[in-house]
């Protein structure tokens, strides 16, 4: 054993970020330019995204959930309402966007991966013979 | 002569991610978390020596900084 890497994630490639949401049983929709989000009373409201997983998919008194590109920064920028982040869905995402990216990186590097979860930490045991 | 090295890599819940690797040592081991770096949607915040790469780790990062010019 030696070193070891303490990494930060953000929302960058579009095709990992929609593999995240599917694997959490969210249907996302996509839209070509940015779209108004509602509320949970079905307001609309003033933040828009191309990324929207409808909040009927999420908890009852939910809002939508988008992700909005920043050209500017090259990553999608989440936006979730304080209810929800309250609820640990922005949380739920990021995580599920980490496993999500790292367990591709680590198949196009060859290595075979074993998944468990425990007090909501996910640990990837990967293994290759060098 | 081939061997079996491991990566445990802990997803925490706001997705920040902890990768410590087994059955690898000094530079070997740094080549084989080196594909990490490069992945686009990762930020690494640092890279920490356990005790066994001692001091030479710093000579070990300043080489491969050097290779890479």
């Amino acid at each position: 054993m030696s070193a070891y890497k303490t990494i930060k994630c953000s929302f960058k490639d579009k095709k990992t970020l929609l593999e995240s949401l599917k694997n959490l049983g969210y249907k996302p929709v996509e839209y070509e330019e940015k779209h108004n989000l509602r509320g949970y009373q079905n307001d609309t409201r003033e933040e828009k995204a191309e990324i929207i997983v409808p909040k009927e998919q999420i908890l009852r008194a939910s809002n939508d959930l988008g992700f909005s590109y920043d050209e500017k920064e090259k990553e999608f920028i989440m936006l979730c309402s304080d209810f929800d982040n309250h609820q640990g869905v922005s949380d739920k995402v990021r995580q599920s966007y980490a496993v999500t990216a790292i367990k591709n990186a680590l198949k196009k590097n060859k290595f075979s991966i074993n998944t468990e979860e425990k007090n909501k930490t996910i640990t990837i045991s990967a293994s290759k013979i060098i | 002569m081939s061997k079996k090295v491991e990566l445990i890599i802990e997803i925490d819940e706001q997705g920040k991610i902890l990768v410590t690797p087994k059955g690898t040592v000094g530079k070997e081991c740094l080549d084989l978390m080196s594909f990490l770096d490069k992945v686009e949607d990762f930020n690494v915040i640092e890279t920490i020596a356990n005790e066994d790469m001692g001091k030479n780790f710093k000579n070990i990062l300043k080489n491969t900084i050097s290779e890479k010019k």
